[in-house]
């Protein structure tokens, strides 16, 4: 039933955190006459109160929820990614490629040679080729 | 315009340097749609970045003809493997699929191949016959007139993508927000930048569209993988018969009704913003067997099933550029990005453009035909080969398209800061996904939002906050009402039950 009616909730939670919160500590107005900065973000703010609101009274079909693994999995992948992008620039950009993929390849358990090799070599430094030399933007 | 601007602009396509991204371009579409699991958004998002350094013709024929190319090849795996490249391509699997069965595989690619390139350049000249006319209409559009169109294209987007009204416009709730960070345009004072310089200029585009349409999709995949996951095994495309791999002009010609009905069902969806290829695809068939003496025909491998779906998904193509270069209105996510991609590189889409870039707009729509002679060619000789594509290995082609979006990022977007905004873009996608969020109608408020609030703005000043000084402009008027009719309908659509939330988001 909760599952329904999470947008909504969701939606006017975001909402009021906006108006009360996030827009008063975040959007600053040099108090001349034109447009007020604020009132974009607060147009936004009372259409996910509103809408909100109303998602609660009709509520919707029930949410379809994946089991848990996935956004663990998800958030593994994406935390690996973050990580990845801080290293371009101590590393460089192909060391951390490789090492990228090689983390990538073996949590999705890939262990055919030839397709792990195709993945962990030839990907980074086919990028890596295409991107210095092929369209001369040099990376770290 | 003058004939010479057109002129010049048509010549423009025809240098070998753009000739050669158009076939690139086209080749690349192709290959992509004809994996399935990627997706023609997927390739467009991941390829603009890579056009940063092109010219603007350059830059967006690459684009069109990713995109051209993409509907193309999406037909490949459905008729191969029953599975479609792409979401346009999904009615095809109804008689592509079992026209292959029969052991004519490159008979249904070929008859796909030559309606796809039918519908597409049908829709083509519509865009190019109509464009300048209406361009020339919303010329006289003023901020407060432009302001009511665009309540009207949200109402109607909103009204028909993801799951319902409601949750429709919260997402565009939260692209008007997502796009508010940066320097406001009225007083010039920082919104949500959190003391970072690199916020003043707003979120990059390119790194939150490559984020919420292509990243959140690999790191999904990524994390769904198991274990010995199979690649597809396609039908083998040999067959002794000549027959059976070649389509004659008589067999083309004997479905020309078909296709030409499919063609303009197709130019009609993709000119209304918000529905897109695969509505085209599966209206099309529909009527295509509804109206058919012998419907118990079609799911059998007809050639018709095959002529109502590429057709009428290829033809989306073109007239979904229509709101886009008149009114500056992306209709769909594909436009959206065409739109940034304008943006990168200096050019506001719009009815200005015909007269201030009417040289560029004309060797655009020289560079669209030319990829539609060019996905002919290229699908000719190449769908023999994309048959083996369709069979590589998800296990290297996720992992590659990941590197390939984060360098592309990283190069495009200002480095680890555009990667991190990627990132989170591609969380807040998954987010949206499992609560059945429109993607679409976020994406497209993004892309807007600076200009509904330049429009606000002006509004503002012209009627000094009095906003009762509407009534005085009767097409605003008339806008308005159109737009409180449009939530009033498509708002009283019931939910769809049973959808799932991923198909939903991408609707």
């Amino acid at each position: 039933m909760l599952g329904r009616r999470v947008v909504g909730i969701g939606s006017v939670g975001l909402g009021v955190f906006l108006l009360l919160v996030g827009i008063p500590m975040n959007v600053t107005s040099n108090g001349t006459i034109i447009m007020n900065p604020a009132l974009f973000p607060m147009v936004a703010a009372w259409l996910m109160i509103g809408l909100g609101a109303i998602q609660i009274i009709v509520g919707g079909p029930e949410l379809a929820m994946p089991p848990l693994s996935e956004p663990v999995r998800f958030a593994i992948v994406a935390g690996l990614t973050v990580g990845a992008a801080m290293l371009f620039e101590p590393l460089g950009y192909l060391v951390v490629a490789i090492g990228l993929m090689v983390v990538v390849i073996a949590m999705i358990y890939e262990r055919r040679p030839l397709w792990v090799a195709t993945t962990v070599l030839a990907v980074p430094v086919g990028i890596w080729l295409f991107f210095e030399y092929l369209i001369e933007r040099p990376l770290p | 315009m003058d004939t010479a601007t057109i002129l010049a602009g048509i010549s423009d396509a025809f240098t070998l340097w753009n000739l050669m991204f158009i076939v690139l371009g086209v080749t690349v579409g192709q290959i992509i749609g004809a994996i399935p699991g990627l997706n023609i958004l997927m390739a467009l998002a991941i390829a603009i970045p890579l056009t940063y350094s092109l010219d603007t013709l350059a830059a967006i024929a690459f684009l069109i003809s990713v995109n051209k190319g993409g509907t193309v090849g999406g037909a490949v795996p459905a008729i191969l493997i029953n599975t479609p490249g792409t979401p346009e391509s999904a009615a095809t699997t109804f008689d592509g699929y079992p026209m292959a069965q029969k052991g004519q595989p490159m008979k249904a690619m070929k008859y796909s191949l030559y309606y796809s390139v039918f519908g597409d350049t049908w829709s083509d000249i519509v865009l190019i016959t109509v464009s300048a006319p209406l361009a020339l209409v919303a010329l006289k559009m003023g901020p407060i007139e432009i302001l009511a169109l665009m309540v009207l294209a949200f109402s109607v987007i909103t009204g028909l993508v993801g799951e319902s009204m409601v949750k429709g416009l919260i997402a565009a709730a939260l692209g008007f927000l997502v796009a508010s960070v940066g320097i406001d345009p009225g007083q010039g004072t920082p919104r949500f930048t959190f003391g970072y310089l690199t916020l003043y200029d707003g979120l990059p585009l390119t790194a939150l569209a490559v984020g919420m349409l292509a990243v959140c999709e690999i790191f999904q995949r990524l994390a769904q993988q198991v274990r010995g996951m199979p690649a597809a095994a396609a039908a083998p495309t040999r067959s002794a018969d000549i027959a059976d791999r070649t389509v004659t002009f008589k067999e083309l010609l004997a479905n020309k009704w078909v296709a030409f009905r499919a063609a303009l069902i197709g130019t009609l969806i993709g000119a209304i913003p918000g529905l897109g290829s695969a509505t085209a695809g599966f209206l099309s068939y529909s009527i295509t067997k509804q109206s058919a003496k012998d419907p118990e025909a079609f799911g059998t491998g007809d050639p018709r099933g095959i002529a109502a779906s590429e057709a009428a998904n290829s033809a989306v193509v073109g007239a979904n550029l229509i709101p886009m270069l008149t009114l500056g209105i992306p209709g769909n996510i594909a436009a959206a990005l065409l739109v940034s991609a304008l943006m990168i590189h200096g050019v506001q889409p719009g009815p200005l453009l015909f007269e201030q870039q009417g040289q560029l707009i004309y060797g655009l729509f020289g560079a669209m035909l030319i990829a539609n002679l060019a996905n002919l060619g290229v699908g000719q000789v190449g769908m023999r080969f994309w048959a083996f594509v369709v069979s590589a290995p998800n296990t290297v082609i996720y992992p590659a398209a990941l590197l390939l979006c984060v360098t592309g990022v990283y190069i495009s977007a200002g480095g680890v800061m555009g990667l991190v905004v990627m990132v989170g873009a591609a969380i807040l996608g998954y987010v949206m996904r499992l609560l059945g969020l429109s993607i679409i109608a976020f994406i497209v408020a993004f892309v807007l939002a600076g200009q509904l609030e330049s429009a606000l703005l002006k509004t503002m000043l012209i009627t000094g906050g009095d906003y009762m000084q509407i009534l005085h402009h009767p097409i605003a008027m008339a806008l308005l009402v159109l737009s409180v009719i449009s939530i009033i309908v498509l708002g009283r659509r019931r939910p769809t039950l049973g959808r799932k939330p991923g198909a939903a988001a991408a609707a």
